[in-house]
């Protein structure tokens, strides 16, 4: 059947049914996109093919090398396509019912749970699709208002079993219909227009009457069928998190809630891995952190650390790590002891460290990423991102006490010595001052990195610049003695030389940061 | 490479109005910020004057519920658009045909127990929602209805350790988020809660190479953060930490010299969201031509004046 460009009104009525019957036949349809006519005759002809091979491979290979496959605003390829599909979908006129539903195959393609639907026809179904919705939602409301108004006088009705007027038996009756009719026109309008809030509002409504756990998985999946094409869709992001709440409000006592969380960390990744740094996503996922366990933290770390090392530059994954050791040691403070059954190469997976037996101290948590980021900026050169996690975790162990049973003293070191408490706040004297070396070594290091011509060396050469200018920011705002003090002020007046080589773009923001024109420090001679 | 082709944009800006192709219907749940972006941008140019004034009254009334302003007709309520609505009355000079005190009751009825705001109903917080409804009862003289104490330190309290905010508390910085917090401080005369030098240090290393901004570390430089970054500086008043003559010039790059409009970055796809930040960093720039527009309140500076300073309603 040939393609059309300009579809009317009633192909749009016509091509809703179609649609919405698809979505009914196939629940698990995970995954959907608006693509061209040429490339939706190309997925029935794979589908037809009795195949060769070659065939196959020419096929997939010349879809997998358009970028532009599936016209979205993230141009993500459309995953999965192939002759593996064991739901072939008939052309018009086969009737075989184990077949599936019949439907115009120049406007749909069906396959292994994943939709087509060709950009041309789009317009009119979502216009077929809103005016539907619109309407049912109508309905929805007037009769909503009519059950509430009701004033019968109850007696037995048909069935013979409950106590109820007619009246509010039939208009029990029209309101499933109604609402039926409401969920299945306001998923198109959801799916056609991702951000169409209304049709997402409506579900609420109707959802939030419900409390079957079917209905809240099939919700779970309508979101991430969206979020397929549309990653960055806010509504149905904001759709997903209030369902999780609906979730864990109604079977707070149960496993629901874990499992639940369990799922949408591999959602998450999926969705991570397709749509890079997405900043909605990732707000997801931190916010899925305040209803985990301890030992899902603790899991999450440990995927985010092997997939941290795939994707050096994605600053949300950093973040979202940060994110994880705050609420770690946060529930470290607490007395809890939900945490202590598993092993330490759980935790550590690769990376072992000589004094494991102190990890569960938040002192030592920071120390582990410290000297992980370490590596990873040695070997990945001139990474932003990197920076950004190293300046964050010296910020954080700089104010870390030692041990949880610390007194909180504001003195970094101190040349008093031996405190009669056991172990001390912080660093010790000569802890903080052996840190700052390591640390000073690693920016000299970075500062020297050979030139290879490209950005990342120049690059690699600012990050630790200002890395060095925040550890002094940093150091500036503490309480120390009297020899941090000058060690620091020595190191202030000596940033001056170092920015005027490797960023003198800079020269006006460190001026107004540190007023390095003016240096008080006096080299001894 | 150098002008701003004002008569260009103009065309552009009123052509979008017509277009009844699909990308444009699924965008029509937003129409009420559209035509924010699209009138406040034609005042910026000084061609308001092309618009029905009537006309547009007429519509945004009828996306007043009972509660807020929708984003278009038949479209639920939200604080989004009802700032978007109130923003296009304070332009137009049109507030008295609204009620404000029942839309200070919608907003007020958003706040929750700890300072923060639901976008409507359904209970979504961000400190988006918090600069909403600040700048929303600040234009309508109606600021003291909420709890603006719990409001600030709701929005301090999404303050990370880089010195930016995010949507919400420990949220990752982004320069939006930032420019709702900051300008709701601004708004609400509650700047000390911003570390000026920290942030404005955060703020000034999202200019890339090319001259533009991004909004957030490793992503790339898009127009519209030459408004949420620069006017977000502007506010703490570190502006001069960036190269301003690098970003004027990325902003003019961005132009669809041709038919009119400004994209994201050069070359792509012109839209009117990115058109008006575009226009409005380059009015916070300075650039000839331009009427100077307020930081805070994303209006016209004369709009902010008359508000303030003019007749009050």
């Amino acid at each position: 059947m040939a393609s059309k460009d300009d579809y009317g009104d009633e192909d749009g009525v016509r091509l809703l049914a179609q649609l919405e019957v698809i979505l009914d036949q196939d629940p698990l349809i995970d995954e959907v996109g608006f693509v061209h006519p040429s490339q939706l005759a190309s997925f029935h002809v794979l589908e037809g093919q009795d195949t060769t091979e070659s065939l196959v491979e020419d096929v997939q290979t010349s879809i997998a090398g358009e970028r532009n496959l599936v016209i979205t605003s993230e141009g993500l390829p459309f995953e999965s396509v192939g002759v593996k599909s064991n739901l072939l979908l008939v052309d018009e006129g086969n009737t075989e019912s184990n077949r599936g539903p019949s439907y115009d195959r120049s406007v749909f393609w069906c396959g292994d749970h994943k939709l087509a639907i060709c950009i041309p026809a789009l317009r009119p179904l979502f216009k077929a699709a809103k005016s539907a919705y619109l309407f049912s939602y109508r309905q929805y409301r007037i009769l909503g208002d009519l059950s509430q108004n009701e004033d019968c006088s109850p007696y037995l009705c048909e069935s013979g079993s409950s106590s109820e007027t007619l009246r509010e038996h039939r208009s029990k009756m029209d309101l499933q219909s109604v609402e039926a009719a409401l969920l299945k026109h306001s998923k198109v309008v959801a799916i056609l227009s991702c951000d169409y809030a209304s049709a997402w509002n409506s579900r609420k409504q109707v959802i939030s009457q419900k409390t079957i756990k079917e209905v809240y998985g099939a919700e779970l999946q309508l979101s991430a069928l969206v979020l397929s094409y549309a990653p960055k869709s806010e509504q149905a992001w904001s759709y997903r998190r209030w369902l999780i709440r609906l979730i864990i409000n109604v079977s707070a006592k149960s496993k629901e809630p874990l499992m639940i969380l369990e799922r949408e960390s591999d959602f998450l990744e999926r969705i991570a891995e397709k749509s890079r740094m997405n900043y909605r996503a990732w707000r997801h996922r931190c916010w899925l952190v305040n209803h985990m366990s301890t030992r899902q933290v603790l899991t999450e770390l440990l995927r985010t650390k092997r997939w941290a090392q795939l994707h050096v530059g994605d600053n949300c994954c950093f973040h979202y790590r940060r994110c994880l050791l705050l609420h770690l040691c946060r529930s470290k403070s607490s007395t809890s002891t939900e945490n202590k059954v598993f092993s330490t190469e759980d935790f550590y997976g690769n990376f072992q460290n000589d004094t494991m037996e102190d990890w569960d101290e938040p002192f030592m948590i920071w120390k582990d990423e410290l000297d992980w980021n370490k590596y990873l900026i040695k070997y990945y050169i001139g990474r932003e991102a990197l920076w950004i996690h190293r300046r964050f975790i010296f910020h954080q162990l700089i104010q870390q006490p030692r041990s949880r049973y610390s007194i909180t003293s504001s003195t970094l070191d101190s040349d008093i010595s031996p405190k009669k408490e056991a172990p001390t706040d912080c660093y010790s004297y000569e802890q903080l001052h052996a840190f700052l070396d390591e640390e000073f070594e690693l920016i000299d290091m970075c500062l020297n990195v050979a030139d290879t011509g490209f950005e990342d060396t120049t690059q690699q050469k600012e990050y630790a610049a200002m890395y060095k200018m925040w550890m002094i920011m940093q150091l500036q705002g503490i309480n120390g003695s009297k020899e941090l003090l000058e060690r620091v002020e020595k190191e202030r007046c000596n940033l001056k030389a170092m920015l005027e080589k490797v960023c003198p773009q800079r020269a006006v923001v460190w001026e107004g940061l540190f007023c390095l024109n003016q240096c008080s420090y006096v080299e001894p001679h | 490479m150098g002008e701003l082709e004002i008569e260009k944009h103009t065309q552009f800006i009123m052509s979008v109005e017509k277009k009844k192709d699909f990308d444009s219907m699924v965008m029509e749940h937003l129409r009420m910020s559209g035509a924010y972006w699209g009138l406040t941008t034609l005042d910026l140019m000084g061609k308001l004057d092309a618009v029905n004034r009537e006309e547009v009254v007429s519509w945004v009334l009828q996306c007043q519920h009972d509660c807020g302003f929708s984003g278009n007709v038949g479209h639920d309520p939200h604080i989004l658009y009802t700032l978007s609505a109130i923003q296009i009355l304070a332009l137009l000079d049109k507030l008295d045909t609204i009620d404000a005190d029942k839309i200070s009751a919608y907003i007020v009825g958003l706040q929750q127990e700890d300072g923060s705001f639901a976008g409507d109903e359904w209970g979504e917080i961000d400190t988006r929602f918090s600069y909403c409804a600040v700048c929303c009862l600040s234009i309508l003289h109606r600021l003291d209805k909420i709890d603006v104490g719990k409001a600030i330190s709701y929005v301090a309290s999404c303050k990370n350790f880089d010195g930016g905010f995010g949507c919400t508390p420990g949220g990752e910085s982004h320069a939006g988020q930032i420019f709702c917090c900051v300008s709701a401080f601004a708004i609400s005369g509650a700047l000390t809660h911003v570390d000026r030098d920290l942030l404005g240090w955060w703020l000034c290393e999202r200019q890339v190479k090319s001259g533009g901004l991004n909004g957030r570390p490793e992503k790339l430089a898009d127009v519209c953060y030459s408004w949420w970054v620069l006017s977000s500086l502007t506010i703490i008043e570190r502006v001069h930490w960036i190269d301003k003559e690098k970003l004027k010039t990325f902003i003019l790059d961005c132009q669809d010299k041709e038919h009119g409009g400004i994209s994201d970055r050069p070359d792509d796809a012109v839209d009117v969201f990115h058109t008006f930040f575009g226009i409005a960093g380059l009015s916070l720039l300075e650039y000839p031509g331009l009427k100077p527009i307020d930081p805070a309140y994303a209006l016209p500076v004369h709009v902010v004046d008359r508000l303030f300073f003019g007749q009050p309603h």
